[in-house]
């Protein structure tokens, strides 16, 4: 795990005192990698310090849980390309998140977050992983799965109740 | 006058897809105004051939991501129209209650996401998250709802899997009609500060005469699944005609076919479904089109927004009636429909050429398939509302134009991405096919 997050990963991925992080995944389950998130919520174990929501393929649904939860944190999580290795974990700026046009269509991850900063005023933090494929297919590469399985053991070994 | 403008709207924000507005005006007179389609062609037809008749709605339903619904209902009903099934009473009311979340769905976001920017004064919708906050959850939590309808009724929030040619392989029950119930009765306090907030909003003043096409019948229903195609010039065809309507042709800057009717474009859309159909709303649809100064026939583009409105009015309504009437006559569960490829041979299958019209968002959307004996499809044609409503709009752009000209190339700019913008265009499903001829080969 020491290889897969960084110093700022860590730090990150961290309980503070008197704070409540919120993690929402993203993804599709029928994209292959882009399934990561998904997959991640499907594994983490909720505590006191922590609460999950997982957006699939819309996480403008979930923005109206995600207020009444009032984090101080929300971490999202999503598969990113950032042309790393397949499944390696990057903290990726809020100015790298696309700001694709919003249409009827689509609203980008970006608007989604100014929403729950403007509503919540937590603090937003990007995990990106990288995929192998995002294809249209179903389950997720050996490298990729590799790395989802190490974070969600991480996450839930640091924020459990004591 | 002795004005030069020159508008080149590169790339349109607030619309779905790719187009460029070009305008130029030398000494006062237009010399040049086009819509240019831009993006590439889609090819689904390609796709279709080859494919099982059964399988077709789970294809053509990716076509789009906002009316996924209606190009699975175009599609289903293409397929029953090829093979001569027709479909039960509770069947059809259920996929009119489908198109209607569907058609609530898009026009708020619509209203909310992509006009109303304009018409609040800011440059986007990431502004009004803190100048209109309220406004913004509103219309995310109604999104929502009609995400949360779709998923219970056909097991996705986008991409029905339980729709499918004969019927549907899971209908709603009881628990699922009262979770969708309370969630609509709910929805009605947003609809009504959607209908305060909207009668608040000053649109451009603009009019051109305009012939306006949808379906049309002389039952007592707003028609939306069913009926005839009609036109405010007083076409009137059966939908498997369809093509005498829509003459489609192509030109040099679009990647979209344009078509035209009885005069030089036609338009469709909720507009064209108001002017054609007002008698047919629902009462408080009505009601909410009387609030909003709205009276058939209205020939202002602008305004199509308004007359999305009163459709979600229509929608919500209509679709807790449906609701209450399954709940109270109770859900007949033995027509529940098994079919997959049709590999059981459930449902006959001959050779034959079957046209499905139904009016999605955007319009009146068409698909045709051609199968053979064995229920393989050998030629397939979609027409997308956009394509219908792209030389429309370029028509409007034209008479538009040498209204505005003592505005600054600014405000002009403005006035015509909203015309633009009225329409909901969704570009990308337009462009949807395109004559290649290889040559050589």
């Amino acid at each position: 795990m020491s290889n897969l997050l960084d110093g700022n990963l860590t730090n990150l991925l961290t309980p503070k005192e008197f704070s409540h992080t919120l993690i929402i995944t993203v993804g599709s389950g029928f994209r292959a990698d882009d399934g990561v998130g998904p997959y991640i919520a499907s594994g983490l174990k909720p505590s006191s310090k922590f609460s999950v929501l997982e957006g699939g393929y819309t996480p403008e649904d979930i923005i109206d849980d995600a207020v009444q939860l009032g984090p101080q944190v929300i971490i999202f999580i999503d598969a990113a390309d950032f042309a790393g290795k397949a499944g390696e974990l990057r903290l990726i700026d809020a100015e790298h998140i696309p700001q694709s046009s919003l249409s009827t269509h689509s609203m980008p991850l970006s608007v989604i977050s100014r929403i729950l900063q403007e509503d919540t005023k937590a603090v937003i933090h990007f995990i990106g992983i990288q995929p192998k494929s995002v294809e249209h297919k179903e389950g997720l590469s050996k490298e990729v799965k590799a790395s989802a399985d190490a974070l969600v053991k991480h996450i839930n070994e640091r924020f459990k109740d004591a | 006058m002795s004005k030069n403008i020159k508008v080149n709207v590169e790339y349109l924000t607030r619309v779905e897809g790719h187009g460029n507005i070009v305008v130029n005006v030398a000494d006062g007179k237009l010399q040049e105004c086009r819509l240019d389609i831009v993006e590439s062609p889609r090819f689904f037809e390609g796709m279709l051939r080859g494919r099982s008749i059964f399988e077709a709605q789970h294809i053509t339903s990716r076509i789009c991501g906002i009316c996924a619904c209606g190009h699975t209902l175009a599609s289903i009903q293409a397929a029953e129209d090829a093979l001569g099934f027709i479909p039960s009473e509770q069947t059809i009311k259920l996929r009119k209650f489908l198109l209607h979340m569907e058609n609530l769905d898009s026009h708020i976001l619509h209203i909310y996401l992509l006009v109303a920017p304009d018409l609040l004064g800011v440059k986007s919708f990431v502004p009004l998250i803190q100048t209109h906050n309220t406004v913004v959850r509103r219309a995310l939590r109604m999104k929502k709802e009609c995400n949360d309808v779709c998923d219970i009724l056909v097991g996705r929030h986008v991409h029905p899997i339980s729709a499918i040619v004969g019927g549907f392989t899971k209908l709603p029950r009881e628990k699922d009609l009262l979770r969708m119930l309370d969630i609509l009765v709910n929805l009605r306090a947003d609809m009504k500060a959607t209908l305060e907030l909207a009668k608040t909003f000053k649109f451009p003043q603009f009019s051109r005469p305009t012939e306006y096409v949808s379906l049309v019948n002389d039952q007592g229903e707003y028609p939306m699944l069913s009926g005839d195609l009609g036109s405010t010039d007083g076409l009137r065809m059966p939908k498997k005609d369809y093509r005498k309507l829509t003459n489609e042709f192509v030109v040099s800057h679009s990647s979209a076919k344009h078509t035209k009717a009885s005069r030089q474009s036609y338009a469709v859309g909720a507009l064209a479904r108001f002017n054609l159909n007002y008698d047919k709303l629902h009462p408080k649809a009505k009601e909410a089109a009387k609030a909003l100064g709205m009276k058939p026939p209205v020939t202002n583009p602008y305004l199509n927004t308004v007359a999305q409105l009163i459709e979600c009015v229509h929608s919500l309504e209509d679709s807790i009636e449906i609701l209450q009437e399954l709940k109270a006559k109770g859900v007949d569960y033995s027509q529940e429909v098994v079919v997959g490829l049709n590999e059981l041979g459930t449902i006959p299958v001959k050779a034959g050429t079957g046209v499905g019209a139904v009016e999605v968002p955007r319009g009146i959307l068409f698909h045709e398939y051609e199968i053979d004996n064995k229920g393989k499809i050998i030629n397939a044609n979609c027409i997308i509302p956009t394509g219908q409503n792209v030389n429309n709009i370029e028509q409007d752009m034209k008479e538009l134009v040498p209204q505005i000209l003592d505005k600054s190339q600014a405000e002009i700019t403005l006035l015509m991405e909203m015309l633009v913008r009225a329409y909901d265009p969704c570009i990308s499903c337009s462009a949807h096919f395109l004559n290649v001829k290889f040559v050589g080969w």
